[in-house]
């Protein structure tokens, strides 16, 4: 069973999807919390296979409970599950180890596809989601270097800045849906171990400032 | 506290002496001519020439002009120690001692203007310590004479007094009179370090390299007598001479080659009597080789000549009423003066103050004349060398010799009423003729009678005003109504009656007439009613009248003097007019030299012109030189020894340089060769400088002014002991001001300076034309703040920062309300965003578990849609109203993604052409919108109604323009059905569309041929 916590702050929302993800089978809603103050003593006593968290909470923000997470438990997965799509916000979370970000726009039947793809160890963004965090590392790749980028990774990368799904992408390049998302999946992974605070910093910085 | 300097800048203008009266060669200075105070004792020179007046009520700075007080404050120990001041002294240094009665000794820092006081400077028991004498010996000590502590000597590097005492056995403190009195200090003549101390016990000599004194007694029969030992003042003459003055024991004469006194009384009954109030001698100083001034205080100022052992009185000469006999210090200065103070008064004698010569009155020969007689006529006959003149209430004619002895006089065979005697005349024959005026009689010189005789003038001759003989010799006389002349040849007469064209002239009668030649030797007459030409040559008479307006006529009707100039040109005296110029060749009067135009009279009374060319005038205000050729124009006073200012009496010039004038009683003469011209330069100085009463100090000779001060007053003065009166001053402030400006006020005032550095340059002119060297003072007018750079800096620095203030509360205020509306919109879209959200979710669940068949299923999922839908429409709204997604770049992201979802959703192909957006491109809120809104409707449209298997999206930029074209491949539909459901989803995107200037939209359909749609937005 994977064991999955909800940190939302509407009730409404934290029950429902509790309802949802129930409908799946396999999965097992442990817990969900209205805050997230106390999540390192959650994750320590309930050990959960995936958080969904939310980031506007009273209290400890979602971006700031990523990465106690990540700190208590590394092998816990992280998805966040946020009205925003702000850079900020996103970027908090990639950068403290968030491994997915799904809007809550997203119709339940893909939401469930995301829960699914990250425990399968994908990495389910949704798609305008990725297309920013693209576009941000592609926008500073001067500033950085170019992550150890293959040419292949750097073409889709080009691509999903521009707005392609991974659909168009794949047609594109005439390649499987499921390569492109291995290549996106890789993407990620060089990014996020080039992510750190200070670039955060920056790409906060360079934000407010222009 | 401030009050004071503002009352003693009062003051100091306050003395200024402001007239000066001359008399005998004496100028005298009482308190009707600004002496501030009275019981004077000694005036003083210091090194700068300044002047210093000591007194009992105070010491004064004197330049000539101006007393400035130095005052003792009681409270203000850095004043002097009292008022009552017995001598000063100026040392090597150029600080000046003052003495005091009872108050020690006081030195003043000129620098500073303080005074330093030593109020007992040998320390003891009696309080009361009087200095009677100063005196800075060839060493430049400063020895001090005391009352009963002998001699001090000033020690500069100790700053005390040493004490040499010339009786030890006796007191000395001064509780004892006439013990150990130092009244007086002189250097001997031989030997300059031995000084002669006038002592109350008798005379002491004092070796100063030794110390030593010795003691000298003038006694008789082996007697020393108090009257003849009270010493009290000490001249060295000569070796031999060493003059004494004593209490009541008058003058002693010391001859120190046989130690030998001899007393010289000047009142020798008072002396016999020993009357102590009698025979007191002050000051004693050389008059010239053989004589003394004597200062007395019991008879005044005598001179005194020592071979013949005579006194001669010299002042109060008696001219003033009241003045005193009581005379002290004597002093000579560096320009020739001899000051003399007496308790009232200051007199300076200087050989200028009698230039004019000595006035002389006419010979009386029965003693005293009934009337006061002034001269009214004189000629002078070359071939004797005599002057003879005449006089309007006289005895007859006097006659004096080339250097103005009196001769003897010449009687006039006249009628004893008439003593009215006016022109003399010569003719060209040699013989001298004489008029009177109230018989009138004509009278000439019988050489064998000597005496004047009647002749008996034409029977019509009814009045005689003038009587004159021209360059041929031949006589004219001018009466009531024409001119007489007179042939000197034969004795015959011709008339020519007073005639012009001008009705006005006919019957005209004449009070007052004046005959001069004019270069031609033509007639002019000046009258009570106007100037007549007689031309000789016509006989024509020809008339010039006052004339008022615009052009310069003749100034005034009544004309009581006139000339010619060597040069033909006249000079006219109307009545209370100036001195007005005429051309007589041209006829143009130009206009007179009045008050008006800085002449100094107003009133001209006798003009004539003297061998040198110059004319010089009798007025009310003094005599005056003017030189035609150069328009300049000097003038003298009773400072120059006329006898009297107001000169209405007639003035008279001779070829061989001689100049008469008439005064009561007699005249003065003068040779215009020989005028003694004033030829000390004056000293000009800045004296004070205030600005609204407040005085203001100058550092190192720049005068540093506050840059928001309205007026600068800047006194000033001059050093010139003689006739400062006459000094005029000129001053001009550089840069700007090239011209001098002339100024008589020894003030000047500045307002509204411009910030900037000056240079004020300031000199003194003698009426004489001597001039003072230039004197400078720098002036800086600092920059105004408000000028200055740093606070044009400053004050922008602070508008920039309150413009910085501003905005940023400004912008605080938008952002504060910004982020509360991102906060509320923030708040809104993650609850609602939420609570869709969970709908979706709730449908999704419901329709799991109810199952595909399920009859409200169709429900759910119409209920889960339109929670997406909101949710959508929420972002969608909130993202376009974000103005960080303003970048074009985002927008064509955001279409392109959505697109792509909704397409794929429904599995269309597609394929999406925009262009690539620069960082650059921007989109506002409104078309970032408006092209959303087109496309997706236009997606949505081919979605829902085309049944379309492909979707084409193309976006262009062109010119500036944004093309869009959306085709598909669906079913098409009828256009014109369309327009007329009133289909929402077109009409909006052309109404969106229409928004804009160049905006194009175009929907190209047709039943099963697909949908070509076009807009065209602006960039």
């Amino acid at each position: 069973m994977v064991r999955i916590v909800i940190y939302d702050d509407n009730e409404l929302l934290r029950k429902s999807m509790q309802l949802l993800l129930l409908t799946q089978p396999g999965y097992e809603v442990v817990a969900v919390f209205d805050n997230a103050n106390e999540v390192k003593r959650d994750i320590e006593q309930l050990h959960p296979d995936l958080v969904i968290l939310d980031i506007d909470m009273p209290g400890r923000k979602g971006t700031e409970a990523v990465g106690l997470i990540k700190e208590t438990d590394p092998n816990c997965l992280v998805v966040m599950h946020t009205v925003f799509e702000e850079e900020e916000n996103l970027f908090a979370s990639l950068c403290a180890g968030a491994n997915g970000y799904i809007l809550k726009k997203t119709a339940p039947e893909r939401f469930l596809t995301y829960i699914e793809e990250v425990l399968a160890g994908g990495a389910p963004f949704s798609p305008g989601i990725a297309q920013k965090v693209l576009t941000f590392f592609h926008h500073h790749r001067p500033l950085q270097n170019d992550f150890n980028l293959t040419e292949r990774e750097k073409q889709i990368l080009q691509l999903l800045v521009k707005g392609y799904t991974y659909k168009a992408i794949s047609a594109e390049l005439s390649i499987a849906l499921d390569t492109s998302r291995k290549h996106i999946r890789n993407i990620y992974e060089k990014l996020h171990v080039n992510c750190g605070r200070e670039a955060v910093a920056l790409a906060l910085q360079h934000k407010l400032t222009s | 506290m401030f009050r004071f300097p503002f009352i003693l800048w009062i003051i100091l203008l306050a003395y200024s002496a402001s007239s000066q009266v001359v008399n005998n060669g004496f100028r005298i200075i009482g308190q009707t001519e600004g002496l501030p105070a009275i019981g004077l004792n000694k005036i003083y020179e210091s090194a700068d020439h300044f002047l210093w007046l000591s007194t009992q009520s105070g010491l004064f700075r004197f330049d000539g002009f101006r007393f400035v007080p130095y005052l003792s404050q009681s409270r203000d120990t850095t004043t002097l120690s009292s008022n009552a001041v017995t001598d000063l002294q100026e040392d090597h240094q150029g600080y000046l001692w003052a003495g005091t009665f009872g108050k020690g000794v006081c030195r003043l820092d000129r620098t500073t203007g303080k005074w330093k006081r030593y109020l007992r400077p040998t320390a003891d028991a009696n309080e009361f310590y009087w200095i009677f004498d100063l005196f800075r010996d060839h060493r430049g000590r400063l020895w001090v004479g005391t009352n009963g502590r002998g001699l001090l000597l000033y020690d500069e590097k100790k700053d005390l007094f040493r004490q040499f005492i010339p009786s030890p056995s006796k007191n000395t403190n001064g509780s004892v009179r006439f013990e150990n009195e130092v009244r007086s200090i002189a250097a001997d003549i031989k030997d300059p370090d031995i000084l002669w101390l006038a002592g109350t016990d008798g005379l002491y000599r004092f070796d100063t390299r030794t110390h030593i004194f010795q003691h000298f007694e003038n006694k008789k029969n082996g007697v020393a007598e108090w009257l003849d030992n009270s010493f009290h003042f000490v001249y060295p003459q000569t070796s031999h001479d060493i003059w004494l003055g004593t209490w009541g024991g008058g003058l002693v004469h010391f001859d120190p080659a046989n130690n030998h006194f001899s007393n010289r009384p000047h009142n020798r009954t008072g002396y016999a009597q020993k009357n102590l109030s009698a025979n007191v001698i002050s000051n004693i100083l050389s008059a010239s080789d053989s004589s003394l001034f004597i200062s007395t205080l019991d008879a005044g100022l005598l001179e005194y000549f020592p071979s013949e052992n005579r006194y001669q009185k010299k002042l109060p000469d008696g001219n003033k009423k009241k003045e005193s006999i009581f005379f002290t210090g004597i002093t000579r200065t560096s320009d020739g003066s001899t000051w003399f103070c007496s308790n009232d008064m200051l007199y300076q004698q200087h050989p200028l103050y009698k230039r004019f010569g000595e006035y002389q009155s006419f010979f009386q020969p029965e003693g005293k004349f009934v009337y006061k007689p002034s001269l009214s006529s004189v000629i002078y006959l070359p071939s004797v060398g005599q002057y003879w003149m005449s006089c309007n209430a006289g005895y007859g004619i006097y006659v004096y010799d080339q250097q103005f002895r009196y001769l003897y006089s010449v009687s006039v065979e006249s009628p004893s009423y008439d003593k009215q005697f006016r022109d003399l005349a010569l003719d060209g024959s040699g013989r001298i003729w004489l008029m009177s005026l109230d018989a009138p009689y004509l009278y000439l010189y019988d050489s064998g009678e000597k005496m004047f005789v009647h002749y008996k003038r034409p029977a019509s001759m009814k009045s005689i005003l003038d009587l004159r003989a021209d360059i041929n010799g031949d006589i004219w006389i001018m009466t009531h109504d024409g001119l007489w002349k007179m042939n000197h040849r034969n004795l015959e007469w011709d008339f020519y009656l007073v005639n012009s064209n001008r009705s006005s002239d006919k019957n005209i009668v004449f009070r007052w007439a004046q005959i001069r030649f004019d270069k031609q030797g033509n007639p002019w007459v000046g009258t009570d009613k106007g100037l007549w030409q007689f031309k000789n040559a016509t006989k024509a008479w020809n008339s010039f009248l006052l004339k008022e307006g615009k052009e310069y006529g003749l100034a005034a009707n009544n004309i009581s003097a006139f000339t010619f100039d060597k040069k033909g040109m006249c000079w006219l005296a109307p009545l209370d007019e100036g001195l007005q110029p005429f051309d007589p060749f041209t006829g143009i009067f130009k206009e007179p030299y009045s008050f008006a135009n800085g002449f100094f009279s107003q009133r001209v009374n006798a003009i004539v012109t003297d061998a040198a060319g110059m004319i010089w005038g009798g007025t009310i205000n003094g005599l005056f030189r003017f030189d035609p050729i150069h328009k300049k124009w000097v003038s003298f006073n009773r400072q120059d020894g006329l006898q009297k200012d107001y000169i209405d009496l007639p003035l008279f010039a001779f070829d061989n340089g001689e100049m008469i004038l008439s005064v009561d009683h007699g005249f003065t003469h003068w040779n215009i060769n020989h005028i003694p011209s004033n030829t000390q330069r004056p000293i000009v100085y800045f004296d004070q400088y205030s600005s609204a009463g407040k005085k203001l100090i100058p550092l190192k000779g720049e005068l540093r002014l506050a840059g928001d001060m309205g007026e600068l007053t800047i006194s000033f003065g001059a050093i010139a002991p003689v006739m400062n009166h006459r000094l005029s001053f000129a001053y001009r402030l550089l840069p700007g001001q090239q011209q001098w400006t002339t100024t008589n006020d020894r003030r000047i005032s500045f307002a509204g300076l411009g910030h900037g550095t000056y240079t004020l340059q300031l000199k003194a002119i003698h009426s004489d034309g001597v001039e003072s060297e230039l004197k400078e003072l720098k002036l800086f007018v600092p920059t105004p703040v408000w000028m200055r750079w740093w606070f044009v800096l400053l004050m922008l620095t602070i508008m920039a920062g309150i413009f910085y203030i501003v905005y940023r509360y400004r912008l605080k205020q938008a952002l504060k309300l910004h982020e509360l509306r991102n906060s509320i919109s923030r708040d809104l879209h993650d609850e609602i965003g939420s609570s869709v959200s969970s709908v979706n979710m709730l449908a999704t669940v419901a329709k799991q578990q109810l199952g595909e068949a399920h009859a409200v299923t169709p429900l759910l999922e119409q209920i889960g849609q339109s929670a997406l839908t909101a949710g959508e429409s929420m972002d969608e709204i909130i993202w376009s109203v974000n103005p960080k997604h303003d970048g074009a770049e985002d927008t064509f992201i955001r279409l392109r993604k959505y697109i792509s979802e909704q397409l794929e959703t429904h599995q269309i192909d597609y394929a999406i052409h925009f262009p690539e957006a620069d960082a650059g491109w921007k989109m506002n809120m409104q078309l970032r919108r408006d092209l959303w809104m087109i496309c997706k409707e236009a997606v949505n449209n081919s979605i829902k109604y085309a049944k379309c298997n492909k979707l084409t999206i193309e976006i262009i930029r062109i010119n500036g323009m944004m093309e869009g074209l959306i085709s598909d491949d669906g079913i098409g539909f009828d256009l014109v059905a369309a327009e007329h459901k009133k289909r929402n989803g077109l009409r909006n995107m052309k109404e969106r569309v229409a928004k804009y200037k160049r905006g194009r939209f175009e929907v190209k359909t047709e039943k099963g041929r697909g949908t070509q749609l076009f807009f065209c937005l602006p960039e």
